[in-house]
């Protein structure tokens, strides 16, 4: 295959579409989710357990905010699995929390996520929440 | 002809050649680029520019010793422009004030620091055709030979590509075929040439990753002999795919103006530029009516004048492009080939 791009500006631009829909549809009745993508780019600063956490926080009283930062978990997860990477992805925040720091396997195959995998991941979800902010930017 | 000659840029700061702020209030400012592979490139006049202002300050420089020793009153250093002698409200350069002067008293400018005799000299008016000459020294474009990356959760690595590489072996003689990405023989993926520090079978990027890696110890070869920075981690990619890999690398900043009196924004401003620890490369040609250089001897036959832009040495660190004022620019330039008394590669072996 040799280069294999990871398609970061189509992901973000579905992303923020199903944001935008979200916030438009008055019988969804929305969080202003829009604008969650800026929070993103600032929380990544943070690294990848308080990303993840921030949908936990959201849970249940801004479900559609919670959704949308999930959902952005998720993809960043699918872009990860040709490079081989195995986000963790877990409803349990004890099991995420240890996952994620590399205490135990990520899934069943007895993989554990490195150090160098977690660099790589914040690297690229970085990159990706720059693109959500650009495309942001473009519909608002 | 012409003697051939080359020069290596290394960069020792980010590097911006193209449009400047001033061009272009509130907007990027791209570099200039190689138009097939949309690699960053320094014009061979912003090359012959650098080289001809640095010996413009050296023939300053003589002509102001000389007037000194011929007991000629100096206008003070600093003074960029100064009262002509015939007329005391006309102000002139520096230079041409020190030019007038040198005439007055017969003083000439040796060739080895005029300017205008190496690089061709600039159009006058009212001499027929200008009064323009021809260069003795021709500077081509520089091209990337190699590119640093960053990698997430990795060691920086080195990028080139076949085309970039075909370019350092035509200007340098190297005789060994051009190293390019190998598809397998029963048309697997391409295998991608490398040389990294610890063995890894795939190189991520901020936007992609690379697999297929096959190391390639000699790659280190193509790394100029005399570079500073001996880069140990050496990836080879596709033609096609340099473009977004040195994208990736390129150093990137938004700036603002503030306005004066208040801290308030005027205007925005993004540039690029080449990161530090980049490889270019460019060729020379010197006409051969200049007698060879060799550095050992440091005599010409006929005792005429040879081109010697770092007077003995072959290294200098120069300032290229524009936004030196704030950190771009710093680069070393190495001087070799041909007319620098230098063996090709191949006489090595």
């Amino acid at each position: 295959m040799g280069w294999q791009a990871y398609g970061l500006d189509r992901e973000a631009q579905w992303l923020v579409l199903q944001a935008l829909d979200i916030d438009n549809d008055k019988d969804i009745k929305g969080d202003a989710c829009l604008r969650e993508s800026y929070k993103m780019r600032e929380s990544v600063a943070y690294g990848l357990e308080r990303f993840w956490g921030e949908h936990m926080r959201h849970q249940g009283k801004q479900e559609k905010k919670s959704r949308y930062w999930k959902a952005t978990w998720d993809i960043l997860a699918n872009i990860l699995g040709p490079a081989d990477v195995t986000l963790p992805n877990d409803s349990d925040p004890k099991a995420m929390a240890q996952k994620l720091w590399g205490e135990i396997p990520v899934d069943s195959s007895g993989k554990m996520l490195t150090l160098e995998d977690q660099r790589l991941a914040l690297a690229v979800l970085t990159q990706l929440c720059d693109c959500l902010v650009w495309w942001t930017q473009r519909y608002k | 002809m012409y003697h051939r000659a080359y020069g290596i840029i290394e960069t020792l700061a980010p590097l911006h050649v193209g449009a400047s702020a001033g061009e272009e209030t509130g907007n990027l400012n791209l570099i200039f680029r190689d138009q097939f592979t949309q690699t960053g490139i320094i014009p061979g006049s912003s090359i012959r520019g650098r080289f001809r202002a640095d010996m413009r300050l050296r023939r300053q420089q003589h002509l102001e010793a000389s007037l000194k020793a011929a007991g000629v009153d100096l206008p003070a250093a600093t003074a960029r422009k100064v009262s002509s002698p015939e007329d005391p409200k006309k102000r002139l350069p520096r230079l041409e004030w020190l030019e007038q002067e040198a005439e007055k008293q017969s003083i000439s400018v040796p060739e080895l620091v005029n300017e205008n005799h190496w690089y061709g000299h600039h159009a006058v008016t009212g001499q027929e055709d200008g009064g323009t000459t021809e260069a003795l020294v021709k500077f081509e474009y520089a091209s990337l030979v190699w590119i640093p990356v960053f990698c997430p959760g990795q060691p920086v690595v080195w990028v080139s590509c076949p085309r970039l590489l075909r370019r350092y072996k035509q200007i340098t003689g190297k005789p060994e075929p051009v190293l390019r990405p190998k598809a397998a023989a029963d048309g697997q993926p391409k295998q991608y040439p490398v040389k990294l520090r610890e063995h890894r079978d795939r190189l991520f990027f901020n936007l992609g990753f690379l697999d297929n890696l096959a190391e390639t110890p000699d790659l280190s070869n193509w790394v100029p002999k005399d570079s500073q920075i001996q880069p140990d981690n050496l990836v080879v990619v596709d033609d096609q795919d340099i473009s977004i890999i040195h994208d990736m690398a390129l150093y990137r900043q938004t700036r603002t103006k503030l306005e004066d009196d208040v801290k308030k924004v005027e205007n925005f401003f993004g540039f690029e530029a080449l990161p530090e620890d980049s490889i270019l490369i460019f060729p020379i040609a010197v006409k051969d009516s200049v007698p060879h250089y060799d550095r050992a001897s440091d005599a010409s036959a006929d005792g005429s004048a040879r081109w010697k832009p770092f007077k003995n040495r072959t290294l200098r660190e120069l300032y290229f492009g524009g936004l030196e004022s704030i950190g771009c620019g710093h680069c070393e330039v190495t001087l070799a080939g041909d007319y620098f008394g230098d063996t090709p590669d191949d006489a090595d072996a």
